[in-house]
């Protein structure tokens, strides 16, 4: 009896969980469809829900009438880039933080971690003009240096490397390596998962980012893939198809490094509260 | 020596920006000629300003909107999900995990193509069910105020509620959050001991109260954590407001204070007062989160 009641009490969890997923799933199953259809389906009414007559020519669109490969190939560049960067800065400073006695190492470190609660917006227009002075306006420096190195990875990594225990870097000092040495040849192959975690959601955080690079570019060939899409949005009228193709593209990437490395994922947006 | 990178960058980037925003906030610069001190004339000016109240209420609709109802739907699931010998779990978490990982640009898209006025799905979907087409992106009408109109009632300004365009943005807010929450949720959820559900089934507990007096109290700590994300993150959302309504929405009750900044400072270059608004809002997350910690974490049960 209790067997039964719990298959049934299942069941409808089933279901909720389900028509919870059909929520989640359908603005991208839609944005998909659409991409698929031609102009004449789009505004076809009584609408289908998968493409009857499935066409490809949203995406070749995209392709031939705005660079778009040029702003994957800018977003490619710029979030590996800052993702490259971040990860080196990160393990240099968190080495600092965590091994090295300086003075005022502390109040160094503690200063960094307040700059994590600024928002972004604030910062952003002194950004720009530090930006302009530099001449970096357009280019991929203006996109990347700046974020090229934050304390909230410098602060992650420190916690990370407060736990490794301090015999496996006395042997190696013994031995005769130096600080540099050590952090390459022991800290660096202990830290993968940390190193991982970084590494997702800078890239993560980098390739979805719009509010910068929409301050700093501001020519065609410099976009990013989501200030490319954005401003095709704004520039392009009613293109339903094509808009809903630029999305499909902008997010698949993201989307298939979620799949394959899905716990990653969770892991690191989880742990670091980042979106 | 090894924080030199890292210690240039955030000089530069970080402290740099931040001494010098301060001062501007006390300038008034158009970019072109040269800042001019007016001390707290910014402040004063976005004090005395209706559109800055505006936006800061459109912004506070958009935060009461998203944290709730992340927060609810994110429990909801996670309580169903919990259950271990269930199958199909992880296939759930990942797909409720997807709009996160989604960015905000890609999502608002989605979502704009949804409701679109004329040809979105959801209007296809109303009319098939036999009601009037909605303009959902072109409805500056509060939706509480929507209510009221069938009594003949009309609400002051700050009861009226967002619009609908805003409530569609509030949809994709929570959209991108409950799986985050979920998440979160499940993760506290697994860290509670079966010990406490056994001791209070001795005592012949009810599951509302075991609910309500174990999970709830134990979860606090879960709870506590997103709504510090969510408050801090919703608080500066721009990205999807930008797409969604480029003008700042009918009657621009969807032109939220980042998005109120943004325009002051690239389409009217008000550079000094740009940032003397930045420095409300940066004042305004700081009390909330300082209130957050100071009276709500004390009811934070940490095991």
């Amino acid at each position: 009896m209790n067997e039964r009641k719990s298959i049934w009490i299942r069941g409808f969890k089933h279901c909720i969980l389900i028509s919870g997923a059909i929520l989640m799933l359908f603005p991208f199953f839609w944005s998909v469809s659409t991409s698929f259809k031609s102009l004449r389906e789009i505004f076809r009414n009584p609408f289908s829900l998968i493409p009857i007559h499935p066409t490809f020519n949203n995406y070749v669109a995209i392709f031939n009438k705005i660079p778009f490969a040029r702003y994957l190939l800018n977003s490619f560049i710029v979030a590996s880039a800052t993702t490259f960067l971040q990860i080196l800065t990160a393990m240099l400073s968190a080495y600092a933080f965590s091994r090295l006695n300086f003075k005022g190492r502390n109040l160094i470190f503690y200063i960094f971690l307040a700059t994590m609660m600024i928002p972004g917006q604030l910062l952003m227009i002194p950004q720009y003009l530090i930006v302009a002075k530099f001449g970096w306006i357009n280019t991929y420096q203006g996109l990347i240096v700046p974020y090229a190195a934050t304390a909230l990875t410098t602060f992650f990594l420190r916690q990370f490397f407060l736990a490794i225990p301090k015999d496996l870097e006395d042997a190696a000092v013994i031995d005769g390596c130096n600080s540099f040495q050590v952090l390459v040849k022991i800290f660096l192959p202990i830290s993968k998962p940390a190193i991982s975690t970084i590494a997702i959601f800078s890239f993560m955080w980098s390739w979805n980012s719009y509010f910068w690079p929409l301050l700093i570019v501001n020519v065609p060939k410099m976009r990013t893939i989501q200030l490319g899409l954005a401003m095709f949005r704004t520039e392009g009228g009613i293109q339903w198809g094509e808009f809903m193709a630029g999305t499909v593209v902008a997010t698949l990437p993201i989307l298939i490094a979620y799949f394959f490395a899905q716990k990653h994922f969770v892991k690191s947006i989880t742990l670091t509260g980042l979106k | 020596m090894f924080i030199t990178p890292t210690g240039l960058i955030i000089t530069v980037f970080v402290f740099f920006p931040l001494v010098y925003a301060f001062i501007m906030s006390f300038h008034s610069w158009n970019m072109s000629s040269a800042p001019m001190y007016v001390g707290l004339k910014n402040y004063i000016m976005a004090l005395e300003s209706v559109s800055f109240w505006n936006s800061m209420l459109y912004t506070v609709y958009y935060v009461l909107g998203v944290l709730p109802f992340s927060l609810i739907f994110g429990l909801f699931f996670a309580l169903l999900l919990k259950d271990n010998d269930m199958r199909g779990t992880s296939i759930y978490r990942m797909i409720y995990f997807m709009p996160v990982v989604t960015s905000p640009i890609a999502a608002a898209m989605g979502f704009n193509w949804i409701f679109e006025n004329q040809m979105g799905i959801a209007n296809h979907l109303i009319e098939k069910l036999g009601g009037q087409p909605v303009s959902w992106l072109s409805t500056p009408t509060g939706i509480l105020q929507m209510l009221f109109n069938h009594f003949n009632v009309v609400l002051p300004k700050i009861l009226q509620g967002p619009s609908l365009t805003m409530c569609v943005i509030i949809l994709l807010g929570i959209w991108q959050n409950v799986g985050y929450a979920t998440v979160v949720y499940l993760a506290g959820l697994q860290s509670i001991s079966d010990t406490y559900y056994e001791a209070a089934s001795l005592d012949g507990a009810t599951n509302w109260k075991k609910f309500w007096h174990i999970t709830l109290p134990l979860l606090s700590p879960s709870t506590f954590f997103l709504l510090i994300m969510f408050t801090i993150a919703s608080f500066q959302v721009f990205g999807p407001i930008q797409i969604m309504t480029p003008a700042g929405g009918p009657l621009n009750t969807t032109s939220v204070i980042v998005f109120y900044l943004y325009r002051q400072a690239f389409s009217y270059y008000n550079m000094g007062y740009a940032m003397a608004i930045a420095f409300l809002l940066m004042g305004l997350i700081l009390a909330i989160t300082v209130f957050q910690f100071r009276f709500l974490e004390r009811r934070v049960n940490y095991e």
